[in-house]
């Protein structure tokens, strides 16, 4: 089987899980134990994501063509969705919510989903992309990126609990979403800020231009800044709950804006 | 006495004044402000088009995107006054806002600092010296070291730091981002970039600045020695390489290459490998079937007639021609046709038929073209301050992230009724788990009784 067929079937087990979640959701009383089987199986669903990348790194060298599985659109999804549902795991494992999880997978199947619009197959590498700055780059990026979109839905849940006193009663505690949507952000920051220094690197190294403000690289400055505001506002101005939550929402937009919308601003950066 | 009193006023509003600038730059609602302005300027560069002159816009008729490019260089955001003075406005902020913490952090650093997150009183049967058996272990097992012990005849007291290089972690983080934003403008002021196209086999030290297009000269002097171009099987570029030579003065001072991602750097002027050129035809390949069946192979300068062997005939070579992909590339060479006047014809790559000539079968096998490599030209003295910044950003994060400073006392006071004690911490971080873990392991000591 190749990697793309893995995918495939991957990406129709993570839409498996949601459904099969949902319907457990409202049938069964006892979540604890429903839980615990469903965390297993999303950790199952991650070794299998796991396998496939490295996979498709094993076929890119059994072609001839050996580099890291993180050089184009499709390869970057497939390592987004990855992250996301990492982050998901840890943040099930470390704080106790299932209900982020139960938000956040259908995040991890639409971007695996977004792939089957796009040539899934393995292209040698041009010369720009022949860099291990690109690979940093983009391990970097993404990483933080799946620290953004847990915060993005901790602050939804957060935005609907505080809306609506009824919602409030099945939603974890308003304090244990804030902490979620602060801490994601305080992992994904320095990730973002790493993922910003290597791009610039590698465009020093290939085109002798560390920052050139195209929109892209303006883009990712704009989600620097923002989540640069969200931690200032919260640790020296304490802000908390509605507000930072808000913040996380637009920053997860600005991230989104980055990574698809800024191609349809004119510019370059044409490869991811 | 009323002029001394409008004096009394003067002084004091000049001094609120001066006050509330101080409060403006130290002030982390300024920091949230400015981040949020400058984000907002940002998007606005990406929105409207950047870098097109103001007589295009004047001659466009938009009369009010005229007036904002003439007024606010909206066309030239992140050059403009306004975005650069935000920054500038930023680094003051960031500086204020070290100077008024870094006092307090290098009191800390020393081990001054009295602050404490939370501190538990309890009371005790036990003497100060039962009590110290029993308590220090456990504040030994929390901070797994040992401690530093001060008091005087009637109080003891047992203390404990750890990971004090966290304090390092916040300057570190704010002087890396000014130290970005200097290295930036070092760049901005002193540096250039340029653009030089250079045929193979060519030197050369001029070239055009990037984007005004000026002539300027080298210091040295570039002679390309060859250029490659490696494609991949299915026709997509693999590699770009241009063999260089620097010399200076008439000696040759560096030999290397230029790839993409792999840049040429002497005397802090870095090469770049850009984009290139198809000049002409540096060799064509040509197979020729003699009449004998004798089959030979030709390598050829198009500059230079070709003998067909076996004959007296001379090719010429005329012009090459990129043909289809059915056809592939082909020449289009003179032969001399009958009654002496020379016939042109076309031999494509992929011809099924050879060109017979008096009995000799000619066929083109392919080209070698002539290039010239596109160089980027680079010189930035800010660069490595903007790569110092990021560093001290990078180990800023870590320390933030990876270390934690916390405190542990223990204050032991005698007093008539049994001994006074007095627990006390400090977490900079999870400051709620730090206490609850402290908590914890004090709350198995029976002896203790908790006050409130």
């Amino acid at each position: 089987m190749t990697n793309i067929e893995i995918n495939t079937y991957l990406t129709f087990g993570y839409l498996l899980w949601i459904i099969a979640y949902l319907v457990a959701f409202v049938a069964f009383r006892d979540r604890a134990r429903s839980g615990a089987i469903f965390r297993a199986a999303l950790i199952v669903l991650l070794c299998i994501h796991t396998g496939s990348i490295v996979l498709r790194w094993v076929e890119s060298y059994q072609m001839g063509i050996g580099h890291a599985p993180l050089s184009n659109l499709y390869e970057s999804l497939v390592f987004f969705s990855w992250s996301v549902a990492l982050a998901l795991i840890v943040v099930w494992r470390r704080f106790g919510t299932d209900l982020v999880a139960l938000l956040g997978v259908p995040i991890v199947f639409l971007i695996l989903a977004s792939t089957f619009l796009i040539d899934p197959n393995i292209r040698p590498l041009i010369p720009a992309l022949q860099s291990n700055w690109l690979v940093a780059h983009v391990f970097t990026c993404f990483l933080g990126y799946a620290g953004f979109a847990v915060s993005f839905v901790a602050a939804l849940l957060l935005l609907v609990a505080r809306s609506s006193a009824k919602a409030a009663e099945l939603l974890p505690g308003k304090k244990l979403l804030d902490e979620i949507v602060y801490r994601s952000i305080l992992i994904g920051f320095p990730l973002l800020t790493l993922g910003i220094i290597t791009g610039a690197a590698w465009a020093e190294h290939a085109w002798g231009t560390y920052w050139s403000w195209d929109p892209k690289e303006t883009w990712s400055l704009v989600t620097w800044l923002v989540y640069a505001g969200f931690l200032h506002a919260r640790l020296s101005r304490g802000w908390s709950g509605g507000r930072t939550a808000l913040l996380s929402v637009v920053g997860f937009c600005a991230v989104m804006f980055t990574y698809f919308g800024v191609n349809y601003l004119p510019g370059l950066h044409s490869y991811f | 006495m009323k002029k001394s009193k409008t004096m009394e006023t003067g002084s004091s509003e000049s001094v609120s004044i001066l006050f509330q600038i101080k409060a403006f730059f130290t002030s982390v609602r300024t920091t949230v402000f400015l981040l949020f302005t400058i984000a907002l300027g940002a998007i606005l560069g990406t929105v409207v088009p950047q870098g097109e002159p103001l007589e295009h816009i004047a001659m466009s008729g938009n009369t009010f995107l005229y007036r904002l490019a003439l007024i606010l260089d909206i066309n030239n955001i992140f050059r403009s006054w306004w975005f650069t003075s935000l920054l500038g406005l930023l680094t003051l902020n960031i500086l204020g806002c070290l100077f008024q913490r870094v006092p307090s952090i290098w009191q800390d650093l020393r081990g001054r600092n009295p602050k404490t997150s939370f501190k538990l009183h309890f009371r005790s049967s036990l003497t100060i010296a039962q009590l110290k058996d029993r308590l220090v272990p456990v504040g030994q097992e929390i901070m797994r070291a040992a401690p530093v012990i001060s008091g005087t005849r009637d109080t003891q007291h047992y203390s404990w730091v750890k990971g004090r290089i966290y304090l390092i972690g916040f300057p570190l983080i704010h002087i890396g981002i000014i130290v970005i934003l200097l290295g930036s403008v070092i760049g901005a002021f002193w540096g250039y970039k340029g653009h030089m196209m250079i045929a193979e086999g060519d030197s050369s030290n001029k070239f055009a600045l990037i984007p005004s297009g000026e002539a300027r000269t080298l210091p040295f002097t570039i002679t390309v020695d060859g250029f490659k171009l490696v494609k991949y099987p299915t026709g997509e570029p693999k590699e770009f390489r241009s063999n260089v030579r620097l010399t200076q003065d008439g000696k040759d001072m560096l030999t290397g290459s230029i790839l993409v991602n792999h840049p040429l750097t002497y005397e802090g002027i870095s090469l770049f490998q850009a984009d290139y050129k198809v000049l002409g035809v540096k060799d064509v390949k040509l197979s020729f079937k003699t009449k004998e069946g004798e089959d030979l192979v030709k390598v050829a300068d198009p500059r230079h007639d070709i003998d067909i062997p076996g004959t007296d005939v001379k090719l010429k070579t005329l012009s090459l021609d990129p043909g289809t992909i059915a056809q592939g590339p082909g020449i289009q060479v003179s032969v001399p046709g009958k009654s002496d006047k020379p016939q042109l014809v076309s031999i494509y790559q992929k011809d099924k038929r050879p060109l017979n000539i008096d009995g000799v079968e000619i066929r083109f096998l392919g080209f070698t073209p002539l290039y010239a490599t596109g160089l980027q030209i680079g010189y930035d003295p800010g660069v490595r301050i903007v790569w110092l910044g990021c560093t001290m950003l990078v180990l800023g994060f870590i320390l933030t992230l990876f270390t934690n400073l916390q405190k542990l006392s223990i204050e032991l006071g005698g007093s008539s009724k049994g001994t006074d004690v007095a627990i006390s911490g400090r977490s900079r971080k999870l400051r709620k788990e730090f206490r609850q873990k402290v908590e914890g392991a004090f709350a198995g000591i029976t002896e203790l009784r908790r006050e409130t």
